[in-house]
């Protein structure tokens, strides 16, 4: 299964997190929050790995990268903040309205509607 | 129920990773800051990067004449370059992570743990080599 999402999110360039949580929630039934960090600390992982390929490649445009790191690693810094206090009701709905985003854009992205 | 205590090599995979990411945070912050001001000239000039972000990685490289591999440490005087190095840094607090929780695991005895962190520092050390290609 988790190789399944490691795919498709190689060829959609999405990030594994939107699928980790749910198969980590409704099909192997790991608690919310416990999901949801446990996805995160797998990415910090799998990512480091695509994040040398990449450097490697030579082809890293400061001017999206670096506005994207420090963008995404602040904004992690106030979810894990929203993550400790928030009910697992508000997760699970949250979760799901990303995941229904995610599937769309890949979905628009794929046809070529939005690239 | 078992314990929610965090354990102690746990702890101390955290408390690394908190400190390099915020020092990567502040690294990436900072050479950020010289290649937008160009305190330090960047060697793709950014009025170009709208035209040259549309090529596929082998127009680029060509393009720009970059080499694969390792070689943007020669290149740490642009400013592009330098922000090449938090980056690598931060990739790179994963694997020191890892290898901070081997000792903790071998003390308690816990082998199988200690050979699955190595093996999983060693695998993302194979991908910083630079032997695993992407694209074209």
């Amino acid at each position: 299964m988790f190789a399944i999402i490691g795919v498709m999110a190689g060829m959609f360039g999405l990030g594994a997190g939107w699928a980790n949580v749910p198969v980590l929630n409704l099909l192997l039934g790991v608690p919310l929050k416990v999901a949801v960090s446990t996805s995160k600390f797998l990415l910090s992982i799998t990512d480091t790995s695509a994040a040398f390929i990449y450097l490697n490649s030579g082809a890293i445009s400061p001017m999206i990268v670096v506005s994207s790191i420090v963008g995404i690693m602040l904004g992690s810094i106030v979810g894990e903040g929203i993550l400790a206090v928030a009910k697992p009701k508000v997760i699970r709905i949250v979760v799901l309205a990303l995941l229904l985003f995610s599937g769309l854009r890949a979905l628009l992205k794929g046809l070529g509607i939005w690239n | 129920m078992a314990s929610l205590k965090p354990t102690e090599e746990q702890l101390a995979y955290a408390n690394l990773l908190d400190i390099g990411m915020k020092a990567g945070l502040a690294g990436l912050l900072i050479a950020f800051i010289i290649y937008i001001f160009q305190i330090l000239p960047p060697y793709v000039p950014i009025n170009e990067l709208p035209a040259l972000w549309k090529l596929n990685l082998h127009e680029y490289l060509g393009t720009t004449k970059i080499k694969q591999g390792w070689f943007w440490i020669t290149m740490l005087r642009y400013g592009d370059f330098l922000t090449f190095l938090p980056i690598c840094f931060l990739a790179f607090v994963t694997i020191f992570c890892f290898l901070r929780i081997i000792p903790i695991f071998l003390k308690k005895g816990d082998k199988l743990y200690a050979f699955l962190s190595l093996l999983q520092a060693l695998i993302l050390l194979l991908a910083a080599s630079g032997l695993l290609k992407v694209g074209h």
